[in-house]
């Protein structure tokens, strides 16, 4: 590279004083870093922030029944029967109470456990009692039966299939529903019970096949729709729609698979809620985990409106339930608390690294100005030779720059570094690249800035510097 | 070719001013070789660095080529320093960290010559004074008269009408002197103007003019 000689020159001085420039490298590497690094956290949180509020789940007010952890603080105080209660599928009315709710569903937690043939061959295992299955063939056919062991060995089969000891009755083989076709790769899947408009509400579309409509949770129809990893996994081919799944004495159709949310919906099935349909015994039919964990979900449009219809819900349950008996919660509420804190925590972070900044801008800043007293004879001879002041400012701010430029490699390097540290951490990445970016521009900038004032004090040195002689 | 008239110089030291030049009036015509001699202190440096305007004088005129510039901006100062002047100094002051071929090539640099010309001219200089073997040696490994020689190339770099020279030969042992004298001589034969300081007699013989210094005062002026 054919650089000017008075460059040429700086860059040579530079090495010529290695430990002075690699320790001013040094310093504007850690702080631009750092301060990179405060900008890139912060831009996360705020984009993390409007990315999590833009969920469907943030416009949602959710009504659930008292917690009944609650009433266990209270448990001398004489309780009623009515206590004890289950919100019911007509609460969705509640819906109409503000025209700003555009949605309403009710969801419970659920698991879907599936008939596969492991689990079938381990029941029928069970059926047949080992001695039974021991007993050796070529004894029972070379020698007449003795009528106690004909009779024994009757007396087993009906024996076996009667519940034992008080044990939970076992599902027997003839009440398992069993269904054609290819097996599925997992033999439990855990999901949602909701009614239909749930997937208006957190406005998810079937990739294929479709959802279920209000008529088929009012039919208790046995149907499921695949969150977009489940479809794609259940099966060995990655076909799922169409197919049957029995479960118990049941058999599901699935009729959809959803498109890609990125969210935990992707890992979960839907089926149409049974308390929309069920008599109060198909409660205890669902099994341990159905039941109890219902809540009921009001979404609006407009998240401002949020507030008012919380007001207007919380009126509707509290002259049906009594005030107080049902929790209204508002997600958003909660979520914003948490991100103004991280949004917080990201601004103290970029403001202590700003300090570091700053102290190391007046460090180099200090070092240059010696640099510049140091070499003020070099300076006269360079104006004697002809350069002009602004040669000479040039000259000095290209070599503040050139510190600064490879301060801000290494700096990025850091940024890399804490990049690679956190997202170790919480598995995802960690920055705000875009705030990076302007973060390493910012502190650049303020660094040059300091690097100004000793390169003005370089050009002011007078030519006749160079005649002195020491 | 440069008139100095009433050209004094103070230097303010805060509480005292000293007074180096008092109202000094001469004269230097182009072509001429002029020696300033006179005992140490006398203010000889000051009035080179007026002449060659490292410094401006704090009362007075001065005229290059009948034009007064006495007060021009940095930027006007700095291209005649370029382009009219050549310096050399007592110690040598060549840049350490750039070869000798870069040393050379640097005054050009700010004329704007491009870096292929200024290699080629730079080496031309080298080898005008004797230094062909030495382009890319650092200051360090040259002796004293081969980095005044090198100094004296890079004066010459911009074809410069006036060479102005503060004792060129203040460090250097008496024969190495001579090399940097007969070089200068040479100069001065091909036509160019040379504006020499020396405290010594024999060097001030040399040239066609001495003009004696004492005290900030023009004392004497000796034609030859
Ligand atoms: N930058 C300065 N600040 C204050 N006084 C100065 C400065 N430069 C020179 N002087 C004073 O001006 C006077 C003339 O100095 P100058 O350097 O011109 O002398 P000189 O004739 O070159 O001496 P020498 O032969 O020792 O080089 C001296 O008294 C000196 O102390
Ligand atoms: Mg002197």
């Amino acid at each position: 590279m054919n650089m000017k000689e008075d460059l040429t020159l700086s860059v040579r001085a530079m090495f010529l004083s290695p430990i002075e420039s690699m320790l001013l490298i040094l310093g504007l590497a850690l702080s631009i870093g750092a301060t990179a690094s405060g900008f890139g956290m912060f831009g996360k949180a705020v984009e993390d922030g409007k990315q999590m509020l833009k969920l469907s789940e943030f416009r949602e007010i959710v009504v659930r029944p008292k917690e009944s952890a609650e009433d266990m603080l209270q448990p001398l105080v004489e309780t009623s029967e009515d206590d004890d209660f289950n919100l019911d599928f007509e609460d969705l009315d509640a819906k109409s109470v503000s025209p700003a709710i555009s949605y309403s569903y009710i969801s419970s937690r659920t698991r879907l456990r599936i008939n596969t043939s492991a689990l079938l061959e381990r029941i029928a295992n069970r059926e047949q009692p080992p001695e039974v299955q021991a007993e050796p063939q070529t004894e029972q056919s070379a020698q007449p039966t003795s009528p106690a062991d004909a009779g024994q060995a009757q007396a087993a089969q009906p024996q076996q299939s009667q519940p034992q000891d008080g044990r939970p009755p076992e599902p027997s083989l003839e009440d398992l529903a069993t269904v054609e076709g290819p097996e599925p790769t997992v033999d439990e899947l855990a999901g949602y019970e909701v009614s239909d408009e749930f997937f208006m509400a957190m406005n998810i579309n079937a990739a294929q096949g479709s959802v279920f409509t209000a008529q088929d949770v009012a039919n208790g129809s046995k149907l499921l729709v695949l969150g977009a990893n489940v479809a794609a996994t259940l099966y060995e081919d990655g076909e799922a729609v169409g197919r049957q799944i029995a479960s118990f004495d049941r058999i599901y159709t699935i009729i959809g698979a959803l498109e890609e949310t990125g969210t935990v919906y992707d890992d979960m099935f839907f089926t149409p809620s049974e308390l929309a349909s069920d008599s109060t015994g198909a409660q205890a039919a669902r099994g341990p985990t159905g039941g109890g964990n219902e809540s009921l979900h009001f979404s609006v449009d407009d998240a401002t409106q949020l507030e008012s219809a919380e007001a207007q819900l919380t009126s509707w349950f509290d002259s049906i339930y009594g005030v107080g008996m049902v929790s209204i919660s508002v997600p958003r509420e909660e979520a914003e608390a948490i991100i103004s804190r991280n949004e917080k925590i990201a601004i103290i972070t970029l403001v202590l690294a700003l300090a570091g900044l700053l102290i190391a801008s007046v460090n180099v800043s200090n070092i240059l100005y010696s640099r510049t007293l140091r070499r003020r004879k070099q300076i006269g001879i360079l104006k004697a030779l002809g350069a002009t002041r602004r040669d000479v400012f040039t000259m000095f701010l290209s070599e503040g720059g050139l510190l600064l430029v490879v301060g801000a490699v290494f700096g990025i390097a850091i940024v890399l570094a804490f990049s690679q540290i956190l997202s170790s951490a919480n598995g995802e990445g960690s920055f705000n690249y875009l705030a990076v970016a302007l973060g390493v521009l910012v502190s650049s900038i303020i660094t040059l800035a300091f690097t100004v004032v000793p390169a003005l004090q370089a050009a002011k040195v007078p030519p006749a510097e160079a005649m002195r002689v020491e | 070719m440069i008139r100095l008239d009433k050209i004094q110089k103070k230097y303010d030291l805060g509480d005292t001013e000293v007074a180096a030049l008092h109202e000094v009036s001469f004269e230097i015509t182009a072509g001429e070789f002029v020696a300033i001699m006179g005992p140490s202190g006398s203010g000889k440096s000051t009035l080179m660095n007026i002449i060659g305007i490292l410094d401006n004088a704090t009362g007075g005129t001065y005229y290059l080529e009948d034009y007064d510039i006495t007060a021009l901006p940095d930027k006007e100062q700095a291209r005649i320093r370029n382009t009219h002047f050549g310096f050399i100094f007592q110690s040598f002051n060549l840049f350490p960290e750039l070869s000798a071929m870069e040393n050379v090539m640097l005054p050009m640099s700010y004329a704007g010559v491009a870096y292929n010309e200024r290699k080629k001219r730079a080496a031309e200089l080298l080898d005008q004074v004797g230094l062909s073997h030495r382009m890319s040696h650092l200051p360090t490994m040259l002796s004293g008269g081969e980095q005044q020689r090198v100094a004296i190339a890079r004066a010459l770099s911009n074809k410069p009408n006036l060479i102005l020279a503060d004792e060129p030969t203040g460090n250097l042992p008496t024969d190495k002197g001579q090399e940097v004298l007969d070089i200068l001589t040479d100069l001065h034969k091909q036509g160019t103007t040379i504006v020499m300081v020396t405290h010594n007699d024999a060097q001030g013989e040399m040239a066609q003019r001495v003009i004696n210094i004492r005290d900030g005062l023009l004392a004497s002026e000796v034609r030859r």
